[in-house]
């Protein structure tokens, strides 16, 4: 399950992933040999190399405004530098701008909406090179939502302007800051070279007919009869995104044969690409499982995307997989939550620093370090104290983390750990993360391993030589049905289970530090 | 004894004789057991897996010539050629490039002509060879790499031949095995629309007919 593959994978961010596509099958010719006159026609197709996505968190709910962080990892500008870096990669590669919305709601406004938000992308693309053509591109989407004192307060934060700052001064700075300096991209970098006055061909909104994502009867039905939408429109977010295609170097497109509608034009053009069972493949729900864009991948006639265009564009991108999150919370030997630690966590073999989540320190100022169980905090954060999240495309079998526990006073701003002194870090473990799905005993010795008691240790622990007894002795107070014995028997196996799973381990006397999923 | 053989994927008659240890493969061709299949697929290079060739046995032919003289024996062979039309996604023709084709592991450079066709001998036996651009016009497409898969085109009549061949001409990404296959027939559809043929989905004689005509075979 740990990518094997000598070509390194796509990259991922907070809010976004950057690859490249493979699909050398794209120009496969199956030629008949000839003795007489015949001959074979080959129609060498328009494929992207590589393909860039920013997500729904980046935009402001039911919004195309770009809400910046204080931290800028946070933002799109972490996205911006992938992209950035797939252009050193691949130096004159055109773009073109795909923006979706998501299957709630009518596909004439979605198409508009989604529309604004390619244009907002776009705009901020090309912000550096074309301020001027940026500037005018947002304040346009500016008055059509009418952005208000919400999106002015972020700006000025992020800007550092005062208020009473011009629109047109303070959207000009915001941008600016939002850019990455080394992103020079201007309107003739795109794939219709910016010839279209509405920009067809550079960018366009592609409504709601191309989901990643479906949700089975079961889930829309739960969702749908919550009168809070909330969770609906939550669930929903992987829909919502911005694809920017990259072309080989050399591609261009005439903005008359270009299959889709501008941006800001209706849903017409976009029916006349639709697959013959367009509607059904965006629509129909399974009864208990959720279709994705993978769905393809096994059958093409399974596909989600209803326009048959963008499908074929698409299909081998990593960028339209949805990512699957890996939680890892850690615990010190109390059995308390390490907000902050600054860890290290290695993944298919790349390195990254980082430091887990915390609930921010309490009003005196000092570190929290609270017992597992009482993390309500003043902003009503959920329980996300000392987990470390990774978003992946394929889970995978491990993941080491080397990590220490936080210094006193250390919170999220604190600078991130050295990658390149990995001895650094007081503990190191190999996470199991590919666990089966059961309570066979095979599995029931990863969680334990996971949580702390390893049963087959490289080094035998002192004080843990018997890690089932140990945690049979830790846990009995909280499962009724526990029996100290040192076997991994069947309320054991489950114990694990639901402990390994909640990340809840309780409070226990062995020297370990315990990790949990 | 004459044999009997049974055609799979990637076949085709030139490789089959050569296989046999047939230097020409109208001795099978035109063999009066095969006259039912060469009525049929027309194309001896385009065959469809389990077809059924007779192969007959190799005739011994005798030559009197005189004993103290040397003598050359020609074997007159019809050429195998491999035949393509590059275009891109306009219709354009990738004319007048340079290019590399690989086949076998030898690399040889050809150029397109003014309608973009490469015109070039191959060995009967050879089932792929890969097609490098290098100065196209269309600039995108130079250095992709183009697999082709020599002898798997299917027969026209075929399901897989007419979605091959759709698939060759920019219609259709994938395979079919179902005529119903809705991307199928959308491309069956919009190729029709864009060849004044009745635009109905179904891949029938006139159809096909347009297909050889704009595919070439």
């Amino acid at each position: 399950m740990a990518n094997g593959k000598d070509k390194p994978g796509p990259s991922t961010t907070e809010g976004g992933i950057a690859g490249k596509h493979d699909d050398p099958g794209r120009f496969e010719v199956l030629l008949g040999p000839s003795t007489g006159g015949e001959f074979n026609t080959a129609r060498l197709p328009l494929a992207p190399v590589a393909c860039f996505r920013v997500d729904d968190i980046r935009f402001a709910f039911n919004s195309s405004f770009i809400a910046a962080e204080t931290d800028e990892k946070n933002d799109v500008r972490s996205e911006l530098k992938l992209l950035a870096e797939l252009l050193v990669e691949l130096p004159g590669s055109p773009l073109s701008v795909f923006g979706h919305a998501d299957p709630v709601g009518d596909d004439g406004p979605n198409k508009i909406l989604s529309g604004r938000r390619a244009r907002i992308i776009y705009a901020l693309i090309i912000s550096n090179k074309e301020p001027d053509l940026a500037l005018k591109m947002w304040q346009e989407v500016a008055a059509e939502e009418k952005w208000g004192a919400s999106q002015r307060t972020n700006m000025e934060t992020t800007t550092g302007l005062p208020h009473g700052t011009s629109d047109k001064e303070l959207m000009k700075a915001y941008m600016k800051a939002l850019s990455p300096p080394e992103l020079q991209v201007g309107k003739t970098d795109f794939l219709a070279q910016g010839v279209d006055p509405k920009g067809k061909g550079d960018f366009q909104g592609c409504s709601e007919f191309n989901p990643i994502l479906i949700f089975s009867e079961k889930k829309n039905k739960e969702l749908e009869a919550l009168k809070d939408k909330t969770p609906r429109n939550d669930a929903n977010a992987p829909n919502r995104r911005v694809i920017v295609l990259l072309f080989p170097k050399g591609s261009k497109v005439e903005p008359s044969k270009w299959p889709c509608p501008s941006a800001t034009a209706g849903i017409t053009d976009c029916l006349a690409q639709f697959h013959k069972d367009g509607d059904k493949r965006r629509k129909t729900r399974e009864p208990e499982r959720d279709r994705t864009f993978d769905d393809a991948r096994a059958d093409p006639a399974k596909g989600t995307f209803a326009c048959a265009f963008y499908d074929q564009l698409l299909t081998s991108s990593p960028c339209e997989k949805a990512l699957s999150i890996v939680k890892i919370r850690l615990f010190d030997a109390q059995a308390r939550a390490l907000p902050f630690a600054p860890c290290l966590v290695t993944l298919n073999g790349k390195t990254t620093a980082d430091r887990a989540t915390g609930a921010p320190p309490n009003p005196q100022g000092k570190f929290p370090g609270s017992p597992v169980g009482s993390s309500s905090t003043p902003s009503g954060a959920t329980k996300e104290d000392g987990f470390i999240k990774l978003r992946v495309l394929d889970f995978p079998a491990t993941v080491n983390v080397k990590w220490s526990r936080p210094k006193d006073g250390e919170g999220s701003g604190a600078p991130l750990p050295k990658v390149d002194d990995p001895d650094d870090f007081e503990f190191e473990m190999d996470v199991t993360v590919t666990i089966p799905d059961d309570e066979s005993d095979a599995a029931s010795k990863l969680r334990l391993k996971n949580l702390g008691y390893d049963v087959n240790p490289p080094k035998p622990i002192v004080g843990l030589e018997d890690p089932i007894r140990a945690f049979q002795t830790d846990y009995k107070a909280k499962f009724a049905d526990i029996v100290v014995d040192g076997t991994l028997n069947a309320p054991t196996a489950k114990a694990a289970r639901t402990v390994h799973d909640a990340c809840d381990p309780v409070l226990k006397s062995g020297s370990q530090v315990p990790l949990t999923r | 004894m004459a044999t009997s053989y049974t055609v799979r994927q990637g076949d085709y008659l030139s490789k089959i004789a050569k296989d046999f240890g047939f230097s020409d493969y109208r001795t099978i061709w035109d063999h009066a057991d095969n006259a039912e299949l060469k009525s049929k697929r027309k194309n001896p290079n385009v065959l469809y897996p389990g077809d059924k060739l007779v192969i007959p046995d190799r005739v011994l032919r005798e030559e009197d010539r005189p004993v103290d003289k040397k003598h050359t024996f020609k074997v007159k062979v019809p050429g195998l050629r491999l035949r393509l039309v590059l275009e891109d996604m306009y219709e354009e023709p990738v004319a007048n490039a340079q290019c590399l084709l690989s086949i076998d592991g030898e690399f040889r450079k050809v150029t397109t002509d003014d309608k973009g066709k490469i015109d070039e001998p191959l060995r009967p036996g050879t089932t792929s060879a890969t097609l490098i651009i290098q100065d196209a016009k269309q600039t995108h497409l130079n250095f992709v790499e183009i697999p082709i898969k020599i002898g798997h085109l299917d027969p026209l009549e075929e399901l897989s031949g007419q979605g091959a061949r759709l698939k060759n001409l920019g219609y259709f990404p994938g395979t079919v095995d179902d005529k119903d296959n809705p991307a199928f027939v959308t491309a069956v559809e919009r190729f029709q629309a864009e060849h004044g043929l009745t635009v109905d989905g179904i891949c029938g004689p006139k159809t096909q007919a347009k297909l050889k005509d704009i595919h070439g075979c």
